[in-house]
């Protein structure tokens, strides 16, 4: 899977395509510490105000932080508040 | 989410209580449910706003999502006017008000008449019907003007009118013709005579020579003042004019039947009710109409008026028509005595040119028949009557 994964990339990288649209990986797009918005999720599967945990098909993006509040979300896009203090990615173990 | 657009079209406060409510959250994104600026409460809580018409299908996903929504704040917006088609009455009222406010000045609903005296107002008011001032028509149908000088041409002794529409409500004022005053001969030559026999109990002679005085008892047709004053070298004729009052005293003899025709027993009743609208009639429920028999006729108007006194031309009218059946039984004597004193009082007062009376003395005795009043009542009275002199007579 991994190996696969790799070679979608330098394909698309040769081919000048957007790696993300191939692959399907997830696109994090950070504001200053108080806003990330992540797109090509696969939902949430932990919520709290200190912790926003989204599934994505490396795993999964943590977001921490305080007072989190999702702004909008939808199947294509998640956009988190809050003031944030780190986004970890925890790869799927294989 | 603009705030302007969840004011426009509403917003609803949520909370979702679920062991996991991720899984609710993740099912709304599925379903592209849009919901915005969720929190976390606890651990099993969440809260968040979606739009007005998706607190549906938040349900219905929620349930799917074994979570339990309770909804904290609701903000219709523009759908809080789609909750008034359940209220048929309000929308009726609102039609009505834009109605009156927008349309109903152009058309007449009201007509009132003022400034007449003399001149009856269903003269006036049929007369501008006539013309064309009616009920619903159009305010710019006529011209006030025109109106105005057809009026004073149909309508005997007015000087001037004016029509003046406003706000559904035609006003007619009218001004009547003054009356020249009726001018007094005084060429004319004229004594004053007694009315009546009776003895003088208060004199105001204001033209010629006084023949008599307070106290003197005078007889019918008796010279009170002189119209031809004489002062011994010439006459002077004038006109008298006085004012005598004098007791009087007069004798009355009234009858009435010892038995009359009277109803006893009310029969069966029928009841019609009639919208009348302008001129439109319209027959609500029932039949007034009882034939061949005699019946009482009531009829009563209601008519919608408003607090300030202004009036529509909507009435309610109740024609009730009652079976009664009559019988005749006799008069009791202090029925008759009643009857006979308030017409004998009635028929005395009527008589005088001017007066009261003092004091009364009657007898009521039944005769065959009828009963009878015979009575006698002192009054004071005015007794003065002018009499033309005939200057060139046969003499």
């Amino acid at each position: 899977m991994g190996e696969l994964l790799d070679f979608v990339t330098s394909a698309s990288e040769k081919l000048g395509i957007p790696p993300e649209i191939l692959t399907g990986l997830p696109v994090v797009e950070m504001t200053g510490d108080s806003a990330v918005m992540i797109e090509q999720h696969g939902g949430i599967s932990a919520y709290s105000e200190e912790e926003v945990c989204v599934k994505v098909n490396l795993g999964m993006i943590c977001v921490t932080g305080k007072g989190l509040t999702i702004r909008m979300m939808n199947h294509e896009k998640i956009v988190i508040y809050g003031r944030l203090e780190s986004v970890r990615i925890e790869r799927r173990v294989p | 989410m603009t705030k302007l657009e969840t004011t426009l079209r509403g917003s609803v406060e949520v909370t979702v209580h679920s062991a996991a409510p991720e899984r609710c959250l993740n099912r709304l994104a599925e379903a592209e449910v849009p919901f915005w600026s969720t929190s976390s409460v606890d651990a099993f809580t969440i809260r968040m706003f979606v739009f007005f018409r998706d607190l549906k299908r938040l349900r219905h996903e929620a349930e799917r999502a074994q979570a339990e929504v309770t909804v904290v704040k609701e903000s219709p917006g523009i759908w809080f006017f789609l909750t008034w088609l359940r209220r048929p009455c309000l929308l009726l009222g609102l039609a009505l008000a834009i109605f009156m406010v927008l349309w109903s000045p152009n058309y007449i609903w009201t007509i009132s008449v003022s400034g007449n005296e003399t001149i009856p107002t269903s003269v006036i008011l049929r007369a501008v019907d006539t013309l064309g001032i009616q009920f619903g028509v159009r305010t710019d149908s006529f011209q006030s003007q025109d109106i105005k000088n057809r009026l004073l041409n149909t309508v005997d002794g007015l000087q001037w009118a004016a029509v003046n529409c406003s706000g559904g409500h035609c006003q007619i004022l009218v001004k009547e013709r003054d009356v020249a005053p009726e001018l007094l001969n005084r060429k004319m030559a004229a004594d004053v005579i007694a009315s009546r026999d009776g003895t003088i109990v208060e004199m105001s002679v204001l033209e010629g020579q006084a023949l008599c005085q307070v106290g003197d008892t005078v007889t019918e047709g008796q010279k009170l003042v002189s119209g031809i004053n004489d002062f011994v070298v010439n006459l002077q004729t004038a006109r008298a004019q006085a004012e005598i009052y004098a007791r009087t005293w007069r004798d009355l003899e009234v009858k009435t039947p010892a038995a009359c025709e009277a109803p006893v027993e009310e029969g069966r009743e029928t009841v019609a009710r009639y919208l009348q609208i302008g001129r439109l009639r319209i027959k609500i429920l029932g039949s007034s109409s009882i034939s061949g028999v005699t019946c009482d006729k009531i009829i009563e108007r209601n008519t919608l008026t408003l607090p300030g006194g202004i009036t529509f031309p909507v009435t309610l009218i109740t024609e009730t028509c009652r079976e009664s059946e009559t019988e005749s039984r006799s008069v009791t004597k202090p029925e008759a005595s009643g009857i006979l004193q308030t017409y004998g009082q009635w028929a005395v007062e009527n008589s005088m040119f001017a007066g009261e009376i003092l004091s009364e003395k009657k007898s009521i005795t039944p005769a065959s028949g009828c009963y009878v009043l015979q009575g006698t009542y002192s009054c004071e009275e005015m007794i003065a009557r002018e009499q033309e002199v005939q200057l060139y007579g046969s003499e």
